[in-house]
C-alpha cells in the first residue's frame, strides 16, 4: 500500500527539504539542556586527581589530609575500586599479535590500580559537598610515585631495549592485521613501469567538542536499587552495558539518559573510566554524584584520534593504471588497546584503502603500538581518513610522477559505475556509486580547467597558489543495522517517535521528523522525537555516520506499519474493509465516500487513548558515501602561512533528506579536516610524555577566518540500494576530503615553485614553518 | 560575603557572593541561568560570552563582584516580540548557523554586541568580532551567513 | 581559585595604601590575564585591589606631539579612539589585535605592561615608541621599565598610572600570530620619530627587546629594501611547539620589513 503523503506537509516539511530544525529554538533561546545544565537534589561533586607522570609505579596513596576536610564524602582509589568488585574496563579487539599470541594490551581499571601510563591517567576521586571542596582536598592527598622511563612516540616504543607498556608485549606490539597478497604484491611492484612511495604522518588529534564530557549518577528514587546515569554521549545502550558489566549489576539495574549533546565526533563513544567511577560514587554515597571535565582533561584523557606513520607505496603501469598498493602502518593506540582504537586502523579503515579505484592488488601490514599517552579511539572519520589520505597523497604523487593532469589520473583509474556492485580487494562490496560522474562535476564546479589564470592572478599578488583533489569514497554504519523504533499517535495530537540513536549536533531529529512526515502527512510540529532513554530502548547509538540510514530507515518503517495498524482500526471504527480506505492528510477515509476518522480522533478511540507501534527492522548493508573535493590555496612565500581561497565540492550522499542538513554536514567536517591539515596536533615531550598541547592556548582550533566560502553541491541521482531511504551517511565524509584535498593544495603550491620534492616530505599540520622550510630548504 | 546588585536581562538582581566567586558560576548554579555554558579553562572558547554594558564579556573570566552595578544580558534575556525568536536567533535558525548549540549562546551575544556598535558589518567585522568564539560542528560559514542575515532584518540590507 | 579579600578603592592613593596592607596583594585591572592565572592555580594572591573604579586611570588624550593612556583604559577604547587614530595609527591597530572583542573590552594597556607577558603586545609598543611609564611614584623610561620574563621595573605595590608615548614621524605594527593562543608569535613595533629609530621585538625571547641590527640600519636609510640583508640572530630566541628560534628569527626579519613599508618608507 502506499502510505507516503502526497501533497500538503510533505510538500513543505516532508523528506528533500530544507526544513528549519526542530532542534532549533531550545539550542538558540538557551534552553538547551546538556549534561552539566541538569541538577540534583543533594548532589555532590567529583574532581579527578591525574597522573603527572607518564610511566610510574604508585607506591602509596595517603588521603587522610583529604578525608579530613570538612564536607569531603570520600576518596576513591583504584585499590578501593577493585575491593568493591569492580572489574577492569574491556580493551581489545580479536586481534592477534605478530607471534600469534592474542592482542595485548594492559588491564583499564578505572582508577589506576599498581601502575599509571599515561600523564592525565586517573588515580584518585575525590568526592565532596561542593567543587571547590573537592578540588582542595585533591591538592591534599599525596601520592608517592616511583618514576619510570616512558616512550610516547611510535618509533621510541619501537627500539630495541624500550621500556614495555605491558609485559604481554615486549616488543610495544599490541596488535598485527595483514591483508592481501604480499607475493602478488611484489611481483606487481617488480613489473611496475612506475612506483611512487611516501612517507606519511598522519597526526595525533584531539576531537574537542565544545562540550567537555559530564557525568551525573544518582540511585533512582523509591529507592529502586537502580542506578541512573545522566551524561554526555552518543551511544547510551553501549555506556549502560559497560558501566553495569564493570560494576557487576545486572543491566536492567543501570539506566542511562542523555539530553542535548554539545558536540561528539567518535569521542563520546563507548564509556570511560570517569564514567564507571562516577557511577560507583554515587551507589556508594547513596545520592547523586556529578563530574564534568575541564577542558585540560578533555586533552589529557579523552581518547585522542588518528596518530599513524605509514610507508605506502603506488605500483603503476606506463599509462598509469594502478597495479598493487602496498602499506606497512604502525598505529599509536595509546596505553590501553581499545577495541575501538585497534579495529579501526586494523581494519575498517583498510576497508576504503582501494577507495573508488579499480586496485586488483593489495598488500598490508599493519601494526598496533602501545605507548605510555592517552588511548586512541574512533574521531571523526575514524580510520577513514587516514586510509583516504594514503591513497590521494599518492595519487597527486603518481600524477607529478608521470606528468598527468591529477584529475586524469584518477580517472584513469577509476571503478566504472557499470562495474556496480563492487567487491574491493578487502572484501566490502560497494552497492552503488558513479566515480567519474561524481569527479567531472566536482571538478566543473571548482573549474579545475581555469586554474592557471587564477594562479597568475596570485603570482601577481605575491602569492603561490596552488590546487588539491580528493577523489573517494567513505564506508557508514558502525556494522550494525538493525534498529528498533517506537511509535505512539497520541489522542492528544501529537505522534512521538522513539530511537535509540542519538542527537549530538547533526540534526537526526530534524530528519526523522521529515520522514515520519512523509508517511503520516501531519504538521512537522505534531511530531515529537525522543532519543537517550535506555528505559524506553536500546541500540547501537550514533557513530559512524549510521544515524540516518539505519534509524532513518527504522522511522519510515515503522511510521508505514503505524498508518497500517490504524487503518486497521479505522475499518473497524467506520465499519467498512481495511482496503476500502485511503489514509491522506492525516485521516482515513472511505474512498468515494465523506465517512472519515482523523487519525489523532482515532488514536483518542483507543483504549489507553493511543495507537502504539514497536518496530524493529534492518537495513541489507552499508552505505558508500562518495565525493570529489577540490581546494585551492594560496601561500604566501615569505611566511609559509597558507590561506585557503576556495573549496569546492560534488558530494554523493544518496538521497537528501535535508539539503541545508546534509551541507552543514558537510561543510563543518571540512574544517575539521582542514584543522588537520593545517593547524592541529597533539604533542607529547619524547622524554618525559608529558603532554605540551594541554590547552586551547597551545593546541590550534580552526577559527572563522580559516575559510570564507563554501561551494557545496549533492548529486542525488545515485542512491543506496542498501536502504530504504536511499541515503548514504553523510557526517564524516566532509572531513575525510578536505585533509587530503588541501594537503595536496600546498604541495601543489610548492611544485609549481619547483620544490616537489621537499614539497612531499611535508608532514601535516602544514603550519607556517614547516610550509617555509620545504619552500627554501630552510 | 559581600553584597551585589545589577541588572540582568532587564530586572534588577541582588545577591550575596563570596569575591573569588566567577559571574558565570553565580549565573548558572546560584541563579539557575544554564544557557551560558562553560567550555574551556583558559578564558579562549567564548562559550560563556555575556553582554555586559553593552560589551562582549567572557562570564568565566569576571568575578561576580565586577558585576556589580552593571547592566548584564545573557541569552535567556534575547527575545522577539511577543515569544517569537529574537531576529538574532531567527537568522542562525534560518542559516544553519548552529549544530549542536552548545557555543550558540555565545555566538548569538557576540552578535548582539557587535550590531547594537556596527549596525551593518562588513565579513571582514564579522569574523573579526567573533575571533573569541570557537565552534567545532559548523565550520562557521554558516555563523558569519547568520550574522550577515541577522543585521539585514535589524537594520536593512547592506547598501 | 582560591578565596581573597576584595577591595574597591575609588582613587590611586588609596589604592596602593590598601595594597600595602595585604600580605600578598595584587592590583586588578581587566583581569583578562590575572584572572585565568588564578583559575589554573598559578596564582593565589591574597587580596586583590579593583582598579575599576578610579575613573583617573581612564581616557587617552592627544595633547600636541604625545599620546596619554590611562593605564586602566581598555584596549577597545584606545581602538575605537578617533584622535589616536589619527595621530598614532598604529597603536590603534595594535590595540585593536590584541585577543578578541570580549578581552579587549576589559583588557588595559596597565595590566599588560605590569605583567610583561613575554608575548604581548603592549611591551612592544612602550619599546619601540620610548614611552614614558608614570607610575603612583616616579616615571620610568621605556628603555628601563621591561627586565626578564614577567618582571619589570615596578617595585612592589607600585602602580601604573599613565602612559605618555611621543607621536611618531612614523610608525607601525606587525604581529604574526601564535595560531592557538593568538598572542604574538614574533610581534615588530618600528618607528622613526624625534628621538631616533626603535624597532622593538616581542613573543621572540624571553622579553621584549630593540632589535639593534635593524635599527642602525634604518637609522641610516628608512626603508624596507635597506634591510633586505639584515638578519636577527635566533641566538636567545624562543623554541617550543609552535616554532622553532631560528622561524622566529626569519619572522623577525619579515615583520620589521612589512613594518616599514606600510609606515611609509
Amino acid at each position: 500500500m502506499d502510505t507516503t503523503a502526497p501533497a500538503g506537509e510533505a510538500a513543505r516539511y516532508g523528506s528533500g527539504h530544507s526544513v528549519r530544525r526542530i532542534e532549533d529554538p531550545a539550542l538558540v533561546t538557551g534552553a538547551g539542556r546538556y549534561a552539566d545544565d541538569v541538577r540534583a537534589d543533594g548532589q555532590l561533586h567529583l574532581v579527578f586527581l591525574r597522573s603527572p607522570h607518564a610511566h610510574a609505579h604508585i607506591v602509596s596513596i595517603d588521603a587522610r589530609d583529604a578525608l579530613a576536610m570538612p564536607g569531603v564524602v570520600a576518596v576513591h582509589t583504584g585499590a578501593s575500586l577493585a575491593a568493591a568488585g569492580v572489574k577492569p574496563l574491556p580493551v581489545n579487539a580479536a586481534f592477534a599479535r605478530p607471534d600469534g599470541s592474542p592482542a595485548a594490551s594492559p588491564p583499564r581499571h578505572a582508577l589506576a590500580i599498581g601502575t599509571v601510563r599515561f600523564v592525565g591517567e586517573a588515580v584518585a576521586a575525590v568526592v565532596a559537598a561542593s567543587r571547590e571542596v573537592a578540588r582542595a582536598a585533591r591538592d591534599a592527598i599525596v601520592v608517592d610515585y616511583q618514576d619510570l622511563p616512558a616512550v610516547a612516540a611510535i618509533d621510541d616504543a619501537l627500539a630495541p631495549g624500550a621500556p614495555a607498556v605491558w609485559p604481554a608485549a615486549p616488543d610495544n606490539l599490541a596488535a598485527r592485521a595483514t591483508h592481501g597478497d604480499a607475493r602478488a604484491a611484489a611481483d606487481a611492484f617488480a613489473r611496475a613501469a612506475h612506483v611512487v612511495a611516501l612517507r606519511l604522518v598522519n597526526q595525533r588529534l584531539a576531537s574537542n567538542p565544545m562540550e567537555p564530557r559530564a557525568v551525573l549518577a544518582q540511585p533512582e528514587a523509591g529507592g529502586t536499587g537502580r542506578l541512573v546515569v545522566r551524561l554526555s554521549s552518543q551511544m547510551p545502550s553501549g555506556v549502560r552495558d559497560t558501566i553495569a558489566d564493570v560494576l557487576d549489576l545486572p543491566r536492567a539495574q543501570v539506566r542511562v539518559r542523555v539530553g542535548d549533546v554539545g558536540g561528539g565526533f567518535g569521542t563520546k563513544t563507548g564509556a570511560y573510566p570517569e564514567d564507571v567511577v562516577t557511577a560507583f560514587a554515587a551507589r556508594a554515597a547513596h545520592a547523586p554524584v556529578r563530574w564534568t571535565a575541564e577542558r585540560s582533561e578533555e586533552f589529557l584523557a579523552t581518547h585522542h584520534g588518528r596518530d599513524i606513520d605509514s610507508t605506502a607505496e603506488l605500483a603503476l603501469d606506463a599509462d598509469g593504471r594502478a597495479l598493487a598498493l602496498r602499506i606497512r602502518t604502525h598505529a599509536n593506540v595509546g596505553a590501553y588497546a581499545t577495541r575501538t582504537g585497534v579495529a579501526i586502523q586494523l581494519r575498517i579503515g583498510p576497508w576504503v584503502s582501494t577507495s573508488i579505484y579499480d586496485i586488483p592488488t593489495i598488500d598490508f601490514d599493519l601494526r598496533a603500538v602501545l605507548t605510555h599517552t592517552a588511548p586512541v579511539g574512533a574521531y571523526r572519520g575514524a580510520g577513514r581518513p587516514e586510509a583516504i589520505y594514503v591513497i590521494e597523497r599518492l595519487m597527486d604523487a603518481a600524477a607529478r610522477r608521470l606528468g598527468l593532469d591529477p584529475a586524469e589520473l584518477r580517472l584513469r583509474n577509476m571503478i566504472p559505475p557499470e562495474r556496480m556492485p563492487y567487491r574491493n580487494p578487502m572484501g566490502q562490496v560497494y552497492d552503488t556509486g558513479d566515480f567519474p560522474s561524481i569527479a567531472r562535476q566536482g571538478l566543473a564546479l571548482a573549474d579545475w580547467d581555469g586554474f592557471d589564470a587564477r594562479a597568475a592572478d596570485s603570482a601577481a599578488r605575491g602569492r603561490l597558489r596552488g590546487r588539491g583533489l580528493a577523489t573517494f569514497l567513505e564506508w557508514t554504519g558502525g556494522s550494525a543495522f538493525e534498529e528498533r523504533v517506537t511509535v505512539q499517535v497520541h489522542g492528544d495530537g501529537f505522534i512521538e517517535v522513539y530511537t535509540s540513536t542519538q542527537a549530538m549536533g547533526q540534526g537526526i531529529a530534524t530528519a526523522y521528523a521529515q520522514l515520519a512526515v512523509d508517511v503520516f502527512g501531519v504538521p512537522i510540529d505534531r511530531v515529537r522525537i525522543v532519543q537517550g532513554d535506555t528505559d524506553r530502548g536500546q541500540g547501537f547509538g550514533s557513530a559512524g555516520s549510521r544515524s540516518l540510514f539505519t534509524a532513518g530507515s527504522a522511522v519510515q518503517v515503522a511510521s508505514q506499519r503505524t498508518v497500517e495498524r490504524a487503518k486497521d482500526l479505522a475499518a473497524r471504527a467506520l465499519e467498512c474493509a481495511p482496503q476500502d480506505l485511503e489514509y491522506r492528510d492525516a485521516a482515513f477515509s472511505i474512498v468515494g465516500t465523506d465517512r472519515r476518522v482523523g487519525l489523532f480522533e482515532l488514536a483518542a478511540r483507543q483504549p489507553d487513548r493511543q495507537v502504539f507501534v514497536d518496530s524493529t527492522s534492518a537495513v541489507s548493508g552499508p552505505t558508500w558515501p562518495n565525493g570529489c573535493h577540490v581546494c585551492e590555496v594560496e601561500v604566501d612565500p615569505d611566511t609559509g602561512v597558507v590561506d585557503v581561497v576556495s573549496y569546492a565540492s560534488v558530494n554523493d550522499a544518496g538521497r537528501v533528506v535535508n539539503p541545508m542538513i546534509v551541507r552543514g554536514q558537510l561543510d563543518g567536517g571540512a574544517v575539521q579536516g582542514l584543522g588537520q591539515a593545517l593547524c592541529e596536533r597533539v604533542v607529547y615531550d619524547r622524554e618525559s610524555g608529558q603532554l605540551l598541547s594541554g590547552t586551547l592556548s597551545d593546541y590550534a582550533l580552526p577559527r572563522a577566518d580559516l575559510i570564507a566560502a563554501f561551494r557545496t553541491e549533492m548529486d542525488t541521482s545515485v542512491p543506496s540500494i542498501n536502504n530504504p531511504l536511499g541515503v548514504k551517511g553523510v557526517g564524516e565524509l566532509g572531513t575525510i576530503g578536505a585533509t587530503p584535498a588541501a594537503v595536496n593544495a600546498v604541495i601543489d603550491a610548492l611544485a609549481r615553485a619547483g620544490r616537489a620534492q621537499a614539497a612531499e616530505a611535508m608532514q601535516m599540520p602544514l603550519v607556517p614553518e614547516t610550509v617555509w622550510r620545504a619552500l627554501h630548504g630552510a | 560575603m559581600l553584597p551585589i546588585r545589577f541588572t540582568l536581562n532587564g530586572a534588577p538582581v541582588s545577591a550575596e557572593v563570596e569575591p573569588h566567586r566567577l559571574l558565570v558560576d553565580l549565573l548558572r548554579e546560584d541563579l539557575r541561568l544554564t544557557g551560558t555554558h562553560v567550555g574551556c579553562d583558559t578564558s579562549q572558547c567564548g562559550c560563556c560570552t555575556v553582554v555586559l554594558d553593552g560589551q562582549p564579556a567572557k562570564a568565566c573570566t569576571m568575578l561576580a563582584v565586577q558585576a556589580d552595578g552593571a547592566e548584564v544580558t545573557t541569552i535567556e534575556g534575547v527575545r522577539g516580540e511577543g515569544g517569537a525568536l529574537h531576529p538574532i536567533q531567527q537568522a542562525f535558525v534560518d542559516c544553519h548557523g548552529l549544530q549542536c548549540g552548545f557555543c550558540t549562546p555565545g555566538m548569538v551575544m557576540a552578535t548582539a554586541a557587535l550590531l547594537a556598535r556596527t549596525p551593518r558589518p562588513t565579513d571582514e567585522e564579522i569574523v573579526h568580532a567573533l575571533e573569541g568564539n570557537l565552534c567545532r560542528c559548523t565550520g562557521y560559514v554558516s555563523i558569519v551567513a547568520s550574522v550577515r542575515r541577522a543585521a539585514e532584518a535589524l537594520a536593512g540590507p547592506r547598501g | 581559585m582560591n578565596p581573597f579579600d576584595y577591595h574597591r578603592p575609588a582613587t590611586v592613593d588609596e589604592a596602593v595604601r590598601a595594597l600595602a596592607g595585604t600580605v600578598d596583594g595584587r592590583y586588578l585591572a581587566g583581569g583578562q590575564s590575572l584572572l585565568p592565572t588564578m583559575k589554573l592555580g598559578l596564582a593565589a594572591p591574597t587580596d586583590l585591589i579593583d582598579l575599576a573604579r578610579i575613573g583617573s586611570l581612564r581616557g587617552v588624550r592627544v595633547d600636541g606631539g604625545v599620546v596619554r593612556i590611562g593605564a586602566g583604559t581598555p584596549h577597545a577604547q584606545v581602538a575605537a579612539h578617533d584622535g589616536l587614530a589619527r595621530a598614532a595609527p598604529a597603536l590603534a591597530r595594535l590595540a585593536a589585535g590584541i585577543g578578541d572583542p570580549a578581552v579587549r573590552a576589559r583588557g588595559t594597556i596597565g595590566g599588560s605592561l605590569a605583567l610583561n607577558d613575554p608575548a604581548a603586545c603592549w611591551p612592544a609598543a612602550v619599546l619601540g615608541l620610548g614611552a614614558t611609564v608614570r607610575t603612583d611614584r616616579r616615571t620610568i623610561a621605556a628603555d628601563d621599565f621591561f627586565v626578564d620574563l614577567y618582571e619589570t621595573a615596578l617595585e612592589p605595590g607600585e602602580l601604573i598610572v599613565e602612559v605618555v608615548f611621543p607621536v611618531p614621524a612614523q610608525a607601525a605594527w606587525q604581529k604574526f600570530p601564535q595560531p592557538a593562543s593568538r598572542f604574538s608569535l614574533v610581534g615588530v613595533f618600528v618607528s622613526r620619530g624625534p628621538a631616533g629609530v626603535r624597532v622593538a621585538v616581542t613573543g621572540a625571547a624571553s622579553c621584549v627587546f630593540r632589535a639593534t641590527g635593524f635599527e642602525d640600519t634604518l637609522a641610516a636609510e628608512w626603508s624596507a629594501a635597506a634591510l633586505a640583508d639584515v638578519r636577527q640572530s635566533a641566538q636567545a630566541l624562543n623554541a617550543d611547539l609552535h616554532a622553532s628560534a631560528e622561524y622566529r628569527a626569519h619572522l623577525v626579519g619579515v615583520l620589521c620589513r612589512r613594518a616599514v613599508a606600510a609606515a611609509g618608507g
